[in-house]
């Protein structure tokens, strides 16, 4: 039987997303965000989330971004980039729940989580960066000298799931995406148990340049055909 | 003045390399070496050299005018590569000969690893674990850590003075695109050294390479050389002296 990794809608893609699940998402402010995937995650209500994303930006248009699950207090712990908005004048749920002791984050430089993920997805458990030495960002991390440098020593960051967005999909699970909406997409991919892929277009095997693909089908396991987001 | 990385010509792409320079050179096997860029440093007469490379045997034939040539005309110093010698024990390379009588150094490196190393070079990374090596000769003298339960070894980066890469297509801005299994080494080794050097097949203007297809964004890449057909016709000369040099080893 051919390799067919699609699936009929975002509530399949998720149904095996399970309470205390890490999972990555994709996207970095309103763009590559998988929206239709977090929305059937939070139809689905499961809970004691790890979610690890770049922002929470709150969504564009009609379209909600993380912050959705955490509004509906599936999150337990964040791990971000950017857990509140720019502009201090926002309350967000996100704040709220932090300030009251009722949500976890580990708040991390957006290059050393780039790199985080991918190390996961290569198999590399560690690897030292200068990113953060001499910050709060430091602390508790070991550091270590080479060439006369300090550098401090980060850990791979793997999940259960990812939830990515590209722009074209076939159904060997091979992704290209679309400008700006690249962004965190391709390093989450590799570094999870189980990568979904929502996409706006699915193409047949042969169709996207081999040259071109940027995520090898080898990485993702499920993509899902979603209504393209104007 | 618009950008424009685009040089006369192989001498003009390879004025700045001296003896002692760390080259990092593209390829693997027979597939994206940067072959008349290796010539023209051949030509050039640098010595001393270290050289980074996936193989420097010149291939079971010995027919392969790739890093091995630096080799054969007892240029380099230091090997850091996965594949020093041929795959087959009835003959030899002009690398294990010189290895034996102690006139090149090796740093054997596994070949992710050296993918890795190269990697993590150009991501601003000095070191990293990997499991690959453990329980082998690849560990000894090396750190060692657990992580998960796994024990791992620590790896430095490697960085070059020079990257010579082969490439398919740039435009003046030095941005690149590879062509099938020739990009191989190529892509981490062009982030890798301060001066990267690329020869290609075709030189185009900016905006005729799709974005989400550039490769190596032309931010990595200093010097782009389009090789011609008098190049071409220069390195079949050498490659028959090259060929000819490795059989009388033979002898």
């Amino acid at each position: 039987m051919p390799m067919n990794k699609l699936v009929r809608s975002a509530d399949e893609a998720v149904a095996d997303v399970f309470d205390g699940a890490v999972i990555h998402f994709g996207g970095f402010a309103a763009r590559g965000v998988p929206y239709d995937l977090i929305a059937a995650l939070r139809r689905k209500g499961t809970k004691n989330l790890t979610a690890v994303c770049n922002d929470i930006w709150g969504g564009w248009r009609n379209f909600a971004d993380v912050s959705i699950l955490v509004a509906n207090r599936q999150v337990k712990k964040l791990i971000a980039t950017f857990p509140v908005p720019a502009s201090p004048l926002e309350k967000t749920p996100f704040e709220e729940q932090w300030r009251a002791g009722q949500v976890e984050l580990e708040m991390v430089p957006q290059g050393t989580l780039a790199e985080r993920l991918r190390a996961a997805g290569a198999g590399i458990p560690a690897f030292y960066t200068p990113t953060g030495v001499g910050t709060q960002f430091a602390k508790g991390k070991e550091t270590r000298v080479f060439d006369g440098r300090e550098y401090l020593l980060e850990l791979a960051l793997k999940a259960d799931f990812a939830l990515v967005h590209a722009h074209r999909g076939d159904r060997y699970g091979n992704l290209v995406y679309n400008k700006a909406a690249r962004n965190f997409n391709p390093p989450m991919a590799m570094a999870a148990k189980v990568t979904i892929a929502e996409v706006d277009d699915i193409v047949e095997p042969g169709e996207l340049d081999p040259e071109a693909v940027v995520t090898p089908g080898i990485f993702v396991q499920r993509v899902v055909r979603v209504p393209k987001k104007k | 003045m618009p950008l424009d990385k685009v040089v006369a010509g192989l001498d003009a792409a390879v004025r700045d390399i001296g003896d002692g320079a760390v080259l990092l050179l593209g390829g693997f096997a027979a597939v994206g070496v940067p072959s008349h860029l290796i010539m023209a440093v051949l030509e050039k007469g640098a010595k001393g050299l270290t050289i980074v490379c996936n193989d420097c045997n010149g291939g079971t034939r010995g027919d392969r005018l790739d890093a091995a040539m630096l080799v054969d005309y007892r240029r380099v110093r230091k090997a850091i590569t996965s594949y020093p010698v041929v795959t087959t024990t009835v003959k030899s390379c002009a690398f294990e000969l010189q290895y034996r009588r102690g006139e090149v150094e090796l740093e054997l490196t596994p070949q992710g690893s050296l993918a890795e190393r190269l990697r993590a070079a150009g991501a601003g990374i000095p070191a990293f674990y990997t499991p690959t090596g453990i329980g082998t000769e690849f560990a000894e003298g090396k750190e060692t850590r657990v992580f998960d339960g796994r024990l791992c070894v620590l790896e430095r980066a490697v960085r070059g003075d020079f990257a010579l890469v082969r490439a398919w297509k740039a435009d003046r801005y030095g941005n690149l695109v590879y062509r099938r299994a020739a990009r191989n080494f190529n892509p981490v080794m062009a982030t890798a050294a301060r001066t990267t050097i690329a020869e290609v097949d075709e030189v185009v203007e900016p905006g005729e390479l799709d974005p989400e297809e550039v490769v190596t964004p032309g931010i990595f890449v200093h010097r782009v050389v389009r090789v011609t057909e008098a190049d071409r016709r220069g390195l079949v000369a050498l490659g028959e002296k090259v060929v000819a040099l490795r059989r009388g080893l033979e002898q």
